[in-house]
């Protein structure tokens, strides 16, 4: 059993040959902001929810972008002089900026495996889902494989 | 629709026949520190080695404790939000990481089941979980190394 445990590559391709999706593993219970909220309403979001990732969207539900911890860090790192206050700046000032900005979103039928390739080439932790209305359905993190691990019977 | 709890609990019952272990997908080696490193010292290793959480050791390799990015966002945004640029590095190369660390450290050895290590960091909320053997660091696993799970194939 140990030797077959070791075998990874053929028994890694056995456990994807499911066919699973994004849908089947995102986080449907998102938490979101608009771009008009504040560097501190995502400092609190993140520190509240034990989070790194944040989607903004408009009110219509559209994905138009997504901060995370690290542009919190980024942005609330003094440049120069002073530090602008955190409570004031709006998210959508720092939007541009952010590389997720970018990152174009997934569908719910991406498969699980292509998804996590994405993000481990990109060095992303999050991907937005979308709808093709460019909805926000869910997000697909890091946590998310990580909880696949964790959910179901046995032992294993 | 429907076939999505079928899909992933025929993919969920594959895997657990595999009996997978954490050192079947632990990152070895690991970026550790000791309590009297800096604060700026652990900023750069996250920064070069891309990492979020560094285990601190004793001069014998033994576990102490463990600092995370957050810890130092936290430290940041309370501590250093109205200073200057300069004087922040300033104090963060005084600062050693013993004093942010957290000391109390949930870790796992090499042949806890990948789903006691999953279950304890989704339930917990743990970004990782430090591998020791008989106290000491031999390894890290971080939702990063379950990611790769999915992508090495």
């Amino acid at each position: 059993m140990s030797d077959e445990t070791h075998n990874s590559a053929a028994i890694r391709g056995r456990v994807f040959a499911s066919g699973l999706c994004v849908r089947d593993m995102m986080t449907t219970n998102v938490r979101t902001l608009s771009p008009s909220d504040t560097l501190q309403d995502l400092a609190d979001l993140l520190e509240r929810h034990h989070i790194r990732h944040a989607p903004l969207v408009d009110k219509q539900g559209k994905l138009v972008g997504l901060v995370t911890q690290r542009d919190l860090l980024l942005h609330s790192m003094p440049k120069g002089k002073t530090c602008e206050p955190l409570a004031t700046k709006p998210l959508k000032a720092i939007m541009q900026d952010s590389k997720f900005f970018q990152v174009r979103a997934i569908a719910p039928e991406t498969s699980a495996r292509s998804a996590a390739i994405q993000m481990s080439e990109n060095k992303i932790g999050c991907l937005p889902v979308t709808d093709r209305d460019g909805k926000l359905v869910g997000i697909l993190t890091e946590g998310d494989f990580v909880r696949f691990f964790a959910d179901g019977e046995g032992p294993g | 629709m429907n076939a999505k709890p079928e899909r992933f609990q025929s993919a969920r019952d594959r895997l657990s026949r595999l009996k997978l272990c954490v050192r079947d997908i632990m990152s070895v080696p690991v970026y550790s520190l000791c309590r009297d490193d800096s604060l700026g010292k652990a900023e750069q290793l996250m920064q070069d080695k891309g990492v979020r959480h560094i285990p601190i050791v004793d001069r014998e390799g033994l576990l102490v404790g463990l600092l995370s990015h957050r810890d130092v966002l936290r430290y940041s945004l309370s501590e250093l939000s109205e200073v200057s640029q300069l004087d922040r590095n300033i104090l963060i190369g005084d600062i050693p990481v013993g004093e942010l660390m957290q000391p109390e450290v949930q870790a796992v050895t090499p042949d806890t089941t990948l789903r006691t290590a999953a279950v304890l960091m989704a339930e917990k909320k743990y970004g990782c979980l430090p591998v020791t053997e008989n106290g000491k660091l031999v390894g890290i696993v971080t939702e990063g190394d379950f990611l790769s799970f999915f992508t090495d194939s």
